[in-house]
C-alpha cells in the first residue's frame, strides 16, 4: 500500500511537553519569575554559605542597628539587627527555607488530595461525582484562616501540623479545575480506546488522563503555592505559624510590627520578599497557562 | 449460517438527561436492536446523525452497558468476558483520529498499549510486533516514534487501525473511520481495512452515515432510524430495492450531483425528531412520503421479510434503481 499523505516528520520527535518547555522558554516572564523564584530557592538552600550570622544568636548589645544604606549601618549587617540582635539578612535567608517548606510541602499535600477528588469526580462521574461536589462545596463555606486558627489554637503549633492544616484546606481549587478539565477528556475517544484495548481504571487514570491534564494542574500549583506562602505568613503573624526559634517572613513582619512607625524597614525587608515571591510565582504560572492553552497544537 | 459472532436481542439503552435542577428524563438511544452478524462478513450501519449508530457501537464494545436485552459476542453474553478477554475478541476505530489517540503518547507506545495492558511479550517482542503491525497497516517506519500531533489524519487513522488488530481481534468495529479525513485519504483507508478484513477474516460493522462507504466494503447493510434498526439485507438488495422509505431517501443522497446542480438532499422536510420524545405509530411517519395518514400514525411497524428485513407499512416495493432515482426533477 503506497502512501500519498507520507509528510516530512521531524527526524527527532518532541514529546508535547518538551515542546511546551520549548515554547515557555521563549516567554519572557517565564524568564524573569522563573529567574527570582530559583534565586530565592537557592538562597534559601545555600543561607549557611552566603551569611556567617546564626539567625536564632541574639546580642542584646546589637539591637536595631539600621541596614547598611542608612548612616549608622554596617557591613557586617548588612540588614541590620532585631529588637533581639539578631543579624536581619540572616533571618530573612533561613525564614525562605521555612516559608518555601511551608508552601511546596503544602502544594503537595493539597495537589494530591484535589487531584484525585478532582479526578474521580470528572471520570466517573455520576455518585462519585456529586459526593465529592458536596465535599467540595463544604470545603468552600470554611473560612480557611478561621480555621486554621482554630486548630492551630487548639492542638499547638509546629511546622508538621502547620503544613498539614494548610494542605488539608487548600485543595478546593485543585478538586474543582481537575475536575473540569477530566470531564473535557473522558469523553475523548482515546479514553474510550483505552477501555476498548482492555486499560485498567488506574491506568486509563494515570496514563491517559492525568498526562493530559498537567498544564492547569502547573497552573493551580503555581496559584497555590502562592497562597500557602501568604497564609502561612498570616498565620505566623497572628501569633499562630512558625515558633521561635524558627523564622520565617511572616513571623518576621509579625516580630516588627511594634516598629512599624519607627523602624519602618524591618517590615518592609520581609514584606517586600514576600512580595517578590509571590509575584515571581505568579509569573511563572501566568507563562505557563500562555503556553499550554493552545491545546489544539497537541 | 449458525456461525453467529454478534447478537443482539432486543438491546435498549437508555440515557439519563436534565441537571439537577431540571426534570429528570429518560433518553432511549436504542430502542429495541434485534442484530445478527455471522463470522467473516461485514455489516454497514448507517443512519443521520444522533439515530445512536455510535451508542450501538459502544454497546458491543463493551464499555456502555445495554440497559435491557442480550448482547451475544462469540456466543458468550457480553458480560460474561473480563475487560481483557472482551478486548482480545473485540476492537474498535472511531471516527476522529484527532481524538483517538492520546497526545501525550508516541505512535510506538500507542499500538503496542493492548499488548502492555495483558502484560503479553517482552518490550523488545512487543517492539518487533508493533513495527510488524505498522507496516501491515502502511504506516512509515521513520513515524513509529513521533507524536500524534506530527501525523496526517490518514496517518493517525492508521495507527488507531494498528492498535486494533495488534492483539489479533476476531471482530472489528468501525465507527464512520473515513468521516474526518479528506476525499483522497478516504478511500485508501477504506481499501487498507478491505485487505485487511479479508486477510485477517475479520468479522466487521463499518458504521457510516453515508451509504456509498458502506457499498463498496458491506456483504449486508442495516439502517437505522431513531434508535432502531427499520432495515437489513443483503448489501445488494438493498441498493437495488430498498424497501423502507427512509433508505431510499438515504440511497438519493448517495448520487453525485451534476456538475453546477445543487447538492442532493434527502428529500425529508421534517427535522429528525428527538430521541427524547418519538413520534407515535410508526417513528417515521412525519418524514414518509409514504404516509396514509391513519394506520402509520396509530402502529408501529414491525419487522417483515426474511433475509430482508424491514418495518414499514407501505414499503417501496418497485424495483427502484440509482439509474431511476437519478431523474433531475427540475
Ligand atoms: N453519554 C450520553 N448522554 C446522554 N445522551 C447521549 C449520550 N451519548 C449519546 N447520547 C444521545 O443518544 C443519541 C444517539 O447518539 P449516538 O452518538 O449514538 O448517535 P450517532 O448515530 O452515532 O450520531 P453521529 O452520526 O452524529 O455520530 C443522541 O440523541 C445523543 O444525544
Ligand atoms: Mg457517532
Amino acid at each position: 500500500m503506497t502512501n500519498i499523505e507520507q509528510t516530512t516528520a521531524p527526524s527527532v520527535a518532541l514529546s508535547p511537553g518538551r515542546m511546551t518547555l520549548h515554547r515557555a522558554l521563549r516567554h519572557v516572564s517565564f524568564w524573569v519569575g522563573g529567574t527570582i523564584v530559583l534565586a530565592i530557592i537557592l538562597a534559601a538552600i545555600l543561607a549557611p554559605a552566603i551569611t556567617s550570622h546564626d539567625p536564632a544568636i541574639q546580642d542584646l548589645a546589637q539591637r536595631y542597628i539600621p541596614p547598611v544604606w542608612t548612616e549608622k549601618g554596617s557591613w557586617d549587617h548588612v540588614l541590620g539587627t532585631d529588637n533581639l540582635g539578631r543579624d536581619y539578612f540572616a533571618r530573612l535567608l533561613y525564614g525562605a527555607r521555612i516559608s518555601l517548606l511551608i508552601g511546596f510541602m503544602t502544594v503537595l499535600i493539597s495537589g494530591a488530595i484535589g487531584t484525585a477528588l478532582g479526578v474521580c469526580a470528572g471520570y466517573f462521574g455520576g455518585w462519585a461525582d456529586m459526593i465529592i461536589n458536596f465535599v467540595i462545596t463544604i470545603r468552600l463555606t470554611l473560612p480557611v484562616v478561621l480555621v486554621a486558627l482554630v486548630v492551630v489554637a487548639l492542638v499547638g503549633s509546629s511546622l508538621t501540623l502547620l503544613v498539614m492544616v494548610i494542605g488539608l484546606l487548600l485543595w478546593d481549587r485543585f478538586a474543582i479545575v481537575v475536575r473540569s478539565a477530566t470531564q473535557q477528556l473522558a469523553h475523548r475517544e482515546y479514553i474510550t480506546s483505552a477501555a476498548a484495548i482492555g486499560s485498567s481504571t488506574w491506568r486509563i487514570l494515570f496514563k491517559e488522563i492525568l498526562p493530559n491534564i498537567t498544564g492547569p494542574l502547573i497552573v493551580v500549583a503555581s496559584i497555590e503555592l502562592a497562597h500557602a506562602v501568604l497564609l502561612e505568613a498570616s498565620l505566623s503573624f497572628l501569633g499562630l505559624g512558625v515558633q521561635p526559634p524558627q523564622v520565617s517572613w511572616g513571623l518576621m513582619v509579625a516580630e516588627a510590627k511594634s516598629q512599624l512607625l519607627f523602624r519602618p524597614w524591618m517590615i518592609a525587608v520581609p514584606g517586600a520578599a514576600l512580595v517578590l515571591l509571590i509575584f515571581a510565582i505568579n509569573l511563572v504560572g501566568d507563562a505557563i497557562r500562555d503556553v499550554t492553552t493552545p491545546e489544539g497544537k497537541a | 449460517m449458525m456461525d453467529d459472532v454478534l447478537v443482539m436481542q432486543g438491546v435498549t439503552r437508555d440515557y439519563p438527561v436534565g441537571g439537577a435542577f431540571a426534570k429528570k428524563r429518560t433518553l432511549r438511544a436504542l430502542r429495541g436492536i434485534d442484530l445478527t452478524v455471522s463470522r467473516g462478513r461485514t455489516l454497514g450501519l448507517v443512519g443521520e446523525s444522533g439515530c445512536g449508530k455510535s451508542t450501538l457501537a459502544k454497546v458491543l464494545l463493551g464499555v456502555e452497558e445495554a440497559t435491557s436485552g442480550t448482547v451475544l459476542v462469540d456466543g458468550h453474553p457480553i458480560e460474561s468476558y473480563g475487560r481483557i478477554e472482551r478486548a482480545k475478541l473485540i476492537q474498535p476505530v472511531f471516527q476522529d483520529p484527532y481524538s483517538s489517540l492520546n497526545p501525550r503518547m508516541t505512535v510506538a507506545s500507542i499500538i503496542g498499549a493492548p499488548l502492555q495492558v495483558r502484560g503479553e511479550g517482552t518490550g523488545d517482542s512487543r517492539r518487533k510486533r508493533v513495527e510488524e503491525v505498522a507496516g501491515e497497516v502502511g504506516l512509515p517506519r521513520h513515524l513509529i516514534g513521533a507524536y500524534p500531533s506530527q501525523l496526517s489524519g490518514g496517518q493517525r487513522q492508521r495507527v488507531a487501525i494498528a492498535r486494533a488488530l495488534i492483539g489479533e481481534p476476531k471482530i472489528l468495529i468501525c465507527d464512520e473511520p473515513t468521516s474526518a479525513l479528506d476525499v483522497s485519504v478516504q478511500s485508501q483507508i477504506l481499501n487498507l481495512l478491505h485487505r485487511l478484513k479479508q486477510e485477517l477474516n475479520l468479522t466487521m460493522i463499518l458504521i457510516s452515515h453515508n451509504l456509498a462507504v458502506v457499498h463498496h466494503l458491506a456483504d449486508e447493510v442495516a439502517v437505522m432510524y431513531l434508535g432502531r434498526i427499520v432495515e437489513h439485507g443483503p448489501s445488494q438488495a438493498i441498493f437495488d430495492r430498498a424497501h423502507h422509505p427512509y433508505s431510499s431517501a438515504l440511497l438519493k443522497a448517495v448520487l453525485p450531483p451534476r456538475p453546477g446542480s445543487r447538492l442532493p438532499e434527502l428529500g425529508l422536510e421534517a427535522e429528525f425528531p428527538s430521541p427524547l420524545n418519538p413520534p407515535s405509530g410508526c417513528p417515521f411517519h412525519p418524514r414518509c412520503s409514504n404516509d396514509d395518514g391513519t394506520t402509520c400514525h396509530e402502529i408501529d411497524p414491525e419487522p417483515s421479510g426474511t433475509s430482508h428485513t424491514y418495518r414499514c407499512h407501505h414499503p417501496d416495493n418497485f424495483t427502484q434503481t440509482a439509474a431511476q432515482d437519478q431523474a433531475p426533477a427540475d
